[in-house]
């Protein structure tokens, strides 16, 4: 295989396990297939973050805002499985290839574009049956973590967009319209 | 209130390999395995996939740690959650000791593991062996 053609990508866990979802946000059985068929056809290898809602807080937990994970033990929740990941990639990088990362675009965690805000949730869990968070602008806890894991190596935090499943107007076709686009694209020269 | 989903509500901690064998870090391996990712793609099987075995023990004690305690809450929540590994690849290509071990530290069993063969001496190298595969070790599951 020539060097130049080595591809990864590193995929929010939930966009090939879509039982890790919160309640009611899975889309499909299991694997987006979509993406995984264009990731396949553009000759990316496929590597799967984990959730870090998933691990701290189980697939029963409930819906909750980016202020609600924004906490100092989630934060270090995340950075501890940022270090793996990161080392992980690290790997991929000294052996040449491409990396790009696939977020969740409206998640709380996982958004790398667009995430979700909701500062007045809390206590008793009624207020996401009264109409859910909003979306805005900006990285989940969880990327904002691997990032941050990222730069304090001093390696750049590889391309990166997201899918936004977790908005309220997602639309799968321009989704995968504009990751098409996203994973033509080559890496900028160093 | 959990409402439901689409969902499939099983999953399936798969060897790297079964998803990336042409990756350049498998260079070295002859086998190659039959349409297992399709079938986890059509059959609506979500992936719980660590990173490549090759890599080492540090890479691959946490990752096992992490994905079995995500089994577990599964499991817990009658999920039905299975291993494919790769018969000949050291550790099945997919940590079975060190899942073995995590499973072990939390106090729960280790799901069944259905093997998948590269050198053609079964039917693991079609869909429909890999299907016979799975549907046996969910079975096992749903026995347990």
């Amino acid at each position: 295989m020539p060097e130049s053609s080595r591809r990864v990508a590193y995929v929010a866990h939930c966009l090939v396990n879509q039982n890790a979802k919160v309640s009611e946000f899975a889309k499909c059985a299991g694997v987006v297939a979509p993406l995984v068929e264009r990731l396949r056809a553009n000759g990316y290898e496929i590597q799967q973050l984990p959730c870090p809602e998933m691990s701290y807080l189980g697939v029963v937990r409930w819906w909750q805002s980016r202020e609600q994970y924004d906490t100092p033990g989630y934060r270090r929740h995340c950075r501890s499985l940022a270090r793996t990941v990161v080392d992980t990639v690290a790997v991929h990088v000294q052996h040449d290839y491409d990396v790009v990362i696939i977020g969740l675009d409206g998640s709380p965690s996982s958004g790398v574009r667009l995430t979700s805000t909701k500062a007045s949730w809390g206590g008793r869990p009624e207020g996401a049956v009264s109409g859910g968070s909003d979306r805005t602008a900006g990285m989940g806890v969880w990327m904002t973590e691997l990032k941050n894991e990222f730069e304090s190596r001093g390696m750049a935090f590889p391309r990166a967009t997201g899918i936004a499943m977790d908005a309220q107007d997602f639309d799968m076709q321009a989704s995968m319209d504009e990751m098409d686009g996203f994973l033509a694209a080559q890496k900028e020269p160093a | 209130m959990i409402r439901e989903d689409a969902r499939g509500r099983r999953a399936v901690i798969v060897a790297d390999y079964l998803v990336n064998p042409g990756s350049a870090f498998y260079a070295a391996i002859s086998g190659r395995p039959g349409p297992v990712l399709d079938v986890l793609v059509e059959d609506g099987w979500g992936m719980m996939k660590p990173p490549p075995h090759i890599l080492g023990e540090s890479v691959g004690q946490p990752a096992a740690s992490t994905m079995a305690g995500d089994a577990v809450d599964y499991l817990r929540h009658k999920y039905c959650v299975v291993i494919l590994a790769v018969d000949g690849l050291p550790q099945g290509g997919v940590w079975l000791d060190l899942f073995e071990q995590a499973f072990r530290e939390l106090g729960a069993p280790m799901p069944p593991v259905a093997r998948v063969r590269l050198d053609g001496s079964d039917a693991t190298g079609t869909a429909d062996g890999v299907r016979a595969a799975l549907a046996a070790a969910s079975r096992a599951v749903a026995e347990a």
